[in-house]
């Protein structure tokens, strides 16, 4: 019973309030309860004990709480956890065999002091000889910008020059689908031919183009046939504009006034026609 | 095991000695198994809860406190596990275990069950168990099973002393009542079968 494991719990020295000698018919339960939770010295419990072969109910009542207490001391049967509870245990962290403890330890303190040592003979040499811990050999200072950049631009040109072939070689067979809106009974055609001044001045210029439009809507036409020769790119662009008089500038884009350009006007034509337009030198 | 021997395993066990281990976990199964066992009234979920317990108990041993009893920090998280399931399923109380508890794969110290009547007072015993509070019933299991000091219990469980006192004085009185009766009501019953 708990009383014999927890009798140096209690310090009591005196009798018991609820123990009175006078009145010996039923002991208290609460003096009964102190006494089982082990809060009672040895000569309250000799009281008790006296008094209990008068009190033959609470007597009783002891002896059952006694038994329910001893039956819940009894062992019981279990499995070793050990194995299992290791097993899972292996899983997320290993347990290292004694032997190999030691060896263990030494080579993760190696690899530490190893790791230590690099960097202070790196740090040491930085401080001694900068040069040899220096990643580049020599320095590359920015030099030449103007010759970079000029080489940078020609790249770009040369990329853009491409792109814009291989979007015309993919476009070339729709032309068809790029006409211009109109009446379908309305058509002309445009002959270009430029003059051999004209001619020597773009260098590329080509001595006669040949534009078929239907409809009346507005046809331009812009030959350009090197974005990167300034000179072919100044003197070929060119835009027809096609209603009831047909219209075609020659504008000259060096000059900086928007009235600098020769304009030619047609006559309406209403049936399939031929129409030259000579292009001549600009000022 | 006294407090300085624990230490010693618990610090190889951190250290990574398996054998350590092992012995940490043998020197307290037995203790938190009953505990959780009389609690729950059910072997398998006694055992899944104490073999987790351990398991987490084993993952965070670099943790532990030392000022602390290493058994203490073991029933707090055994009986977390515990409260975790019983939220999630509310456990039914399996007396037929109790029956078969005799002819398990014993590894206690001590013979199980020698005679019938020790069978017929195990049985008595967890119906009796049933019949009380889960406050009664873990602070009964706490004080009586394993001798923990009401103080102990009190601040395990988070309660004044005074409240665990109470507990435990009504769930004595009752655990009387009803084991005297699951006891004599088995008796008849083997005596009605023989």
């Amino acid at each position: 019973m708990k009383s014999n494991n927890h009798s140096k719990r209690g310090s009591q020295s005196k009798t018991h309030p609820d123990m009175r000698a006078d009145a010996p018919g039923r002991i208290p339960e609460s003096l009964i309860d102190a006494a089982i939770d082990g809060e009672l010295n040895e000569d309250m419990q000799r009281e008790i004990a006296h008094a209990l072969k008068y009190d033959p109910i609470r007597k009783q009542e002891l002896l059952d709480t006694s038994d329910a207490i001893n039956a819940l001391q009894m062992p019981i049967s279990m499995p070793d956890f050990s194995d299992p509870v290791l097993a899972r245990a292996d899983r997320n962290r290993r347990f290292i065999p004694a032997s190999w403890r030691r060896h263990v330890r030494a080579g993760r303190i190696g690899i530490a002091a190893a790791f230590l040592m690099t960097l202070m003979t790196v740090a040491g040499l930085q401080t001694i000889y900068p040069r040899l811990t220096t990643i580049a050999s020599h320095p590359t200072p920015v030099s030449n910008i103007e010759q970079a950049v000029g080489h940078d631009t020609d790249r770009l040109a040369q990329t853009v020059t491409n792109e814009v072939h291989m979007i015309r070689a993919s476009v070339a067979p729709m032309a068809d689908m790029l006409l211009p809106p109109g009446r379908a009974d309305h058509r002309f055609e445009i002959t270009l031919a430029s003059t051999p001044s004209a001619v020597s001045a773009s260098g590329s210029y080509p001595s006669q183009v040949r534009f078929v439009g239907v409809g009346h809507g507005i046809a331009a036409v812009c030959i350009d046939n090197d974005i990167n020769a300034p000179r072919a790119r100044v003197y070929s662009s060119l835009g027809l504009v096609g209603s009831n008089n047909m219209q075609s500038w020659v504008y000259n884009s060096r000059s900086s006034s928007a009235r600098s350009y020769e304009e030619s006007r047609f006559p309406s034509r209403t049936d399939k026609e031929s129409i030259e337009l000579d292009v001549q030198a600009l000022p | 095991m006294d407090r300085i021997e624990e230490r010693d395993l618990i610090e190889r066990a951190i250290a990574g000695e398996r054998q350590a281990a092992g012995d940490l976990i043998r020197a307290h199964q037995r203790s938190v198994y009953g505990y959780i066992l009389r609690m729950s009234g059910r072997p398998e979920v006694a055992e899944d809860i104490v073999q987790e317990a351990f398991v987490r108990v084993l993952g965070n041993l670099h943790r532990f406190d030392f000022r602390f009893r290493f058994s203490t920090w073991l029933f707090t998280i055994a009986r977390r596990l515990y409260m975790n399931a019983m939220a999630k399923n509310k456990p039914v109380y399996d007396t037929d275990f109790v029956g078969s508890m005799g002819n398990t794969n014993s590894q206690s110290e001590s013979p199980i069950y020698t005679d019938e009547r020790q069978s017929v007072q195990h049985d008595a015993l967890q119906q009796a168990l049933l019949t009380l509070t889960d406050e009664q019933r873990e602070i009964i299991i706490l004080f009586h099973q394993l001798d923990w000091p009401i103080s102990l219990i009190a601040s395990h469980l988070e309660m004044p002393e005074g409240t665990i006192k109470s507990h435990l004085h009504r769930g004595r009185k009752r655990l009387r009542v009803m084991f005297k009766d699951k006891t004599r009501l088995a008796e008849q019953l083997a005596g009605v079968a023989k």
